[in-house]
Order: C-alpha cells, then structure tokens, then sequence
C-alpha cells in the first residue's frame, strides 16, 4: 500500500479524493458556518443557516436588538441581549433573508483578554517559523528518490 | 483554530515516545495540517468557506496525510503516514474543545454528516490563557524526553 509501485496512481488518487471532497462540501454549500458579508451579499441563499460570529463590536442598540460592526459592515442582530454601544461581544444564531438579520440565539461579552487574542496569533506565526525550521533540519527534498525500479 | 503552541504542546506529548526524530517532526507537522491547509487555501487560494471543510474532516485528513506520505522516501512513508495522521486527528480533538458558539466544528464527518460538534471548554477568544500551561507541557516535555533518552542510552 506504502510501496513505490503504482506511485503517481496512489498519489493522485489521494489528492483526486481531496479536491472531491472539497468539490462536494463546495456543493452542498451551507456546510460552514457563511461569513456576515457572504449572509449579506446572497441573503436568500443563507436563508436559516446558523452562524457564528466570534467577536465583533456593537454599533448601535435599541429595543428591538443591536447592530454589529463586523467586517466593516453593519450587521442586525434582532433579539433581547444587554448589550451597549462599544461592548465587544460574540453571537450565534440564524440567519433571516427578511431584514436582512441575525435571530439571537447565544451570546457572550467578551472580555478585557478578548483583545488579546492577536498575542496568541502572533505566538503562533512564531511557532510554525520554528517548527518550519526543524522539519526541514530533518528533511531534505530529493525529488529522485521517488523514481520507481526500473526507471532509467 | 487553537494557537498553534497548543496544538504544539499537544503533539509534543505523544512525541516524547517516539525514538525517530523525523517521525517525531511528522506528527507535529500533521498536528499543524488542517489550519496549514485551511489558512493557506482561504487566504492564498480564496477558496470559499465550504472548500475547505475536507481540510478539518476525518476523511479529508485521512486522504491528504495519504498523499503527503507518498512525498516521503519508502522506507518512513508507512510511520510518517501513522504520525501525519495521528496528528492531524490530534489536532481535531483539540478544536473540538473549544466553545463555537454552539455552531461546533463544522463537517468533522464530512462527506457523511455535516453537522457540528463541540466541547465547548476553551474560550477561543481567550487562547492567551492557555500560553503559560502550553509552555509548562512543553518543558516538561523536553524534560522527559531528556530522561528517557538518557535511559534508552
């Protein structure tokens, strides 16, 4: 299974059944979970499909709920939540063609550490330098040393 | 995702027992593989959200550590696989910890079910908390590692 033989057909095959895979959960389309500006931009084909939104700051609120500022663009979000101008907050819900908006379901303030996460993100661009480093000490490219037996 | 010094730490503790040290490298580059490839297929490639949910599936993963072990020379191609893998699925179990808002992780059984699952133990918008614990697990890591080298010496 791991031998040379036949090795473009087992290498292709591998990549064939990713690419399929992703070609298949690019179809089926409301897999994950669509980003604001994508809910925005088709509305009806978002129509009631969940969506999660991290973190994002709100903009205005009112009675009837609060607009998110996420992406750039103002964001609706219908439902009771304490929320005010300024808070940074993370929601989850489904997505309604008419208005365009969000249907509250869960949500959370994020705190003081909520600004932080670019610490762990810049920690991590470091991380993967070093682990880069390592992997190619270990490692060297040899594209010849995948030629089958009896190739000249 | 997680920070990758969690994904790090947790790929460093099976390490430890591994003798091979280029198996050792594999198991962490897989712990790396689904956000390599799902980072570099949304920002590089502008893939849309859907494209890539092979890259956090067990199928998906399964299919493209097979392909990856096939740049790998005979001889490790079969234990580079088993360490592409088992940290490619080291990985999920991590994301799985995290809260996502009850959305989960989405398409972990994709082609066969795309509903989401999660834990919902790590507040992913707080993964600076987890900086200190993940810099404890890896020296002690390297501390075990050394002890056991040692020994096996």
């Amino acid at each position: 299974m791991f031998g040379n033989r036949r090795y473009g057909w087992k290498l292709g095959g591998a990549l064939a059944l990713v690419l399929a895979l992703g070609a298949l959960s690019g179809a089926r389309g409301s897999l994950v979970n669509p980003a604001p500006w994508r809910c925005l931009a088709q509305p009806e084909r978002w129509d009631g499909a969940r969506i999660w939104i991290p973190a994002a700051r709100v903009a205005s609120a009112d009675a009837e709920g609060f607009v998110l500022e996420t992406e750039g663009l103002p964001f609706r979000v219908a439902g009771r939540a304490e929320v005010r101008p300024g808070d940074t907050v993370g929601v989850a819900g489904t997505f309604e063609a008419a208005g365009p908006r969000l249907r509250l379901g869960e949500w959370r303030r994020i705190g003081p550490l909520g600004g932080t996460r670019w610490i762990a993100e810049a920690v991590s661009i470091v991380v993967l330098a070093l682990v880069a480093a390592n992997f190619f000490r270990r490692f060297r490219f040899r594209p010849g040393a995948a030629d089958v037996e009896g190739d000249a | 995702m997680a920070d990758l010094l969690t994904h790090l730490a947790s790929a460093r503790i099976p390490g430890i027992f591994l003798r091979d040290r280029r198996v050792q490298a594999l198991l962490v580059l897989g712990s790396f593989l689904p956000d390599i490839v799902s980072k570099g297929l949304y920002h590089v490639t502008r893939s849309s959200d859907n494209f890539i949910v092979p890259s956090h599936s067990v199928t998906g993963l399964l299919a493209l550590c097979f392909a990856l072990s096939f740049l790998l020379e005979e001889r490790i191609r079969r234990p580079g696989f088993g360490a592409l893998l088992a940290g490619a699925y080291l990985h999920l179990a991590v994301d799985l910890l995290k809260d996502q808002g009850g959305a989960g992780l989405l398409g972990v059984f994709h082609p066969f079910s795309p509903a989401g699952f999660q834990l919902g133990l790590v507040d992913p918008e707080n993964v600076i908390l987890l900086l200190p614990i993940d810099a404890a697990i890896l020296v002690g890591a390297w501390l075990l590692e050394r002890r056991l080298r040692r020994v096996r010496q």
